[in-house]
């Protein structure tokens, strides 16, 4: 699978992005796709061979590892960047729209189809709000799946067809645990740009209304 | 090495707004790092678990020693070394960017307001030649690249993202030799439960894996001995300006230093003077429109002009401080080399003014106007 697709559309974003918002394009290729590929997926490409159980059993491994992993980290971690960097694409579209309408009624409608503004900021700020919406729900789910953010070394598994108690062996818990650790603290570093972002577009425009409705009361 | 697109297209901007050491280092973290660690050292550590034996058969023990011998394995190590050295370079380009589009829109709205106070004035002389001067203005700034001159707070950025890389390479060298040493053993001796006792262990490929340890702790020692150069480079650089500017500060040196000012500066010096309107604007243009405050622009011009005279001597005496604009755009430059200003403020001024041959130069200026 090959990440391209996503760096594209994402540089695509940059384009209407604010100056916040280009650090958090850079944050997410560097700090977490980059990672992702380069380092992350290597750790745990061979994760259910190494889960090794203290059994002779046949069948008993392949439940045990079922059971501590429904959806393993780095499937979760995919799927977060992917929906993580999804609502971005909103504002692309509605860039694109208003470029359309430009040429369909073929006069200038905007003063720029790229700025942020009106209708633009609306979705701007859905858009905001739904990415950091999302990165919650996924360092919630992270944690509610795995007990907290750690990988223990040993895991005990009593599931048939297992005849008893087992130690179970989780492989490079260590190495996964840092991995695990940087991915929480990508997603609470994009967390808080998404927050000052929104705030500071609020602000921003709040201040240019009130500026706008004392111009008009003046005159 | 496709892997490391995402980096390279970053630090490819980086690039273009760096000296020549960050350029070299640049280019030994593209080849000896990202190349070498993408190509040659993953299919290295390829099979470090699988054939990580032990020798025992207890269930769970090779898990166990594997994990105790290695925590981080080395190849993760160095991408997260490579990631967390970048990363301040990453932090200047982003101030670059943010200085070049500052400088963009500034010099879009002076060229607006420009453009309207012309039209309110109604003269179309002046209005042809300010959209000619406009012209200039902006296809100066793409001519040159967008490349900027590295001083005030950019320099300070990139003097801090060098420091901070610098410490960033340290503690990752100090971080590999306090968890590894510098070798690899090909025997590692484990006991950890649920190892019944304490249990050999053999790492797998360790003589090609020391050759890469090896050959990164080499880099990364390089790397490191060329930020410092670079370091040393800006701050003897920066001492160096210092140090003459006071030492101009006595009028009786300025004709020496300006004797000692290259056959081009000269040449430049006794060019046609330039046509009042062409010099409103230029690349390294801090000029406030003359039309708002004709003493303060007029101060503005003077002091420009002497901190040019300073600029270009330093930058034709020391070699380019950055390949900047300052040098691509000659014929610009060559133009707007002195503004004009009147004669009887250039009288009070001369005598404190730091470079006499520009004040010259725009008294002859001066009687044109």
């Amino acid at each position: 699978m090959s990440w391209a697709f996503l760096r594209d559309l994402l540089s695509g974003v940059n384009k209407y992005s604010t100056g916040i918002g280009r650090i958090w394009v850079a944050v997410v290729f560097v700090f977490r796709l980059l990672v992702y590929v380069a380092a992350a997926e290597n750790i745990w490409k061979y994760e259910h061979d190494e889960f090794e159980c203290n059994i002779k059993q046949p069948g008993c491994e392949n439940v045990c590892f079922d059971h501590f992993f429904p959806i393993s980290h780095i499937r979760l971690w995919a799927l977060q960047l992917i929906m993580v960097s999804t609502p971005s694409l909103l504002v692309v579209f509605h860039v694109a729209y208003r470029e359309n309408r430009e040429k369909h009624h073929n006069q200038k409608l905007y003063r720029n189809p790229g700025e942020i503004d009106g209708g633009l900021l609306c979705t701007y700020l859905i858009s905001l709000i739904l990415k950091t919406g999302l990165e919650i729900v996924f360092l919630v789910l992270f944690y509610k799946l795995y007990n907290g953010f750690k990988i223990p070394r040993l895991v005990k598994c009593d599931i048939k067809p297992c005849p008893n108690t087992v130690d179970c062996y989780i492989s490079k818990p260590t190495e996964k645990m840092i991995f695990l650790y940087f991915l929480v603290a990508t997603s609470c570093l994009c967390i808080v740009l998404n927050l000052s972002e929104l705030s500071y577009l609020i602000f921003k425009h709040s201040i240019k209304s009130y500026l706008k409705r004392y111009m008009k009361k003046q005159q | 090495m496709g892997d490391w697109s995402f980096l390279g297209e970053f630090l490819e901007e980086v690039h273009k707004h760096s000296t020549v050491v960050g350029k070299v280092w640049l280019t030994v973290l593209f080849i000896f790092r990202m190349l070498v660690l993408g190509t040659a050292a993953e299919s290295s550590w390829g099979d470090e678990q699988s054939d990580f034996m032990c020798d025992t058969q207890q269930p769970g023990c090779e898990n166990v020693c594997y994990d105790k011998a290695f925590p981080i394995s080395h190849v993760r190590f160095w991408v997260l070394q490579i990631i967390f050295v970048s990363t301040p370079s990453l932090v200047y380009m982003g101030h670059a960017m943010h200085t070049v589009r500052m400088e963009e829109k500034r010099k879009m709205k002076e060229a607006e307001i420009e453009a309207q106070e012309m039209k309110n004035s109604g003269d179309t002389y002046y209005q042809q030649k300010c959209s000619v001067a406009e012209k200039a203005e902006l296809s100066c700034w793409d001519e040159s690249g967008g490349k900027i001159i590295l001083r005030g707070s950019l320099l300070n950025t990139y003097v801090y993202s060098i420091l901070i890389r610098t410490a960033m390479e340290v503690a990752f060298i100090v971080g590999q030799y306090v968890l590894y040493g510098i070798f690899l053993e090909t025997l590692y001796i484990c006991q950890r439960a649920p190892c019944p006792h304490p249990v050999n262990c053999y790492v797998s490929r360790p003589t090609e894996k020391n050759v890469f340890i090896v050959f990164m702790l080499a880099v990364a020692v390089l790397s490191l001995f060329l930020s410092l150069a670079e370091l040393y480079h800006l701050g003897w650089k920066k001492a160096k300006e210092r140090c003459s500017r006071s030492y101009k500060a006595s009028p009786s040196t300025a004709p020496g230093r300006l004797e000692s000012a290259p056959q081009a500066e000269r040449a430049q010096m006794y060019t046609p003077p330039p046509d009042f309107n062409q010099c409103l604007s230029s690349p390294n243009g801090k000029f406030i429109s003359p039309f708002s405050n004709k003493m303060a622009s007029q101060q503005n011009t003077a002091n420009f002009a002497t901190e040019r005279v300073h600029g270009q001597e330093h930058t034709a005496a020391e070699g380019p401080f950055i390949k900047s604009s300052y040098m691509e755009s000659p014929e610009v430059a060559s133009e707007c080399a002195a503004p004009a200003f009147p004669e009887n403020y250039l009288h009070e001024k001369r005598r404190l003014s730091k470079a006499s041959r520009a004040s010259s130069k725009a008294r002859s200026d001066d009687l044109s106007v």
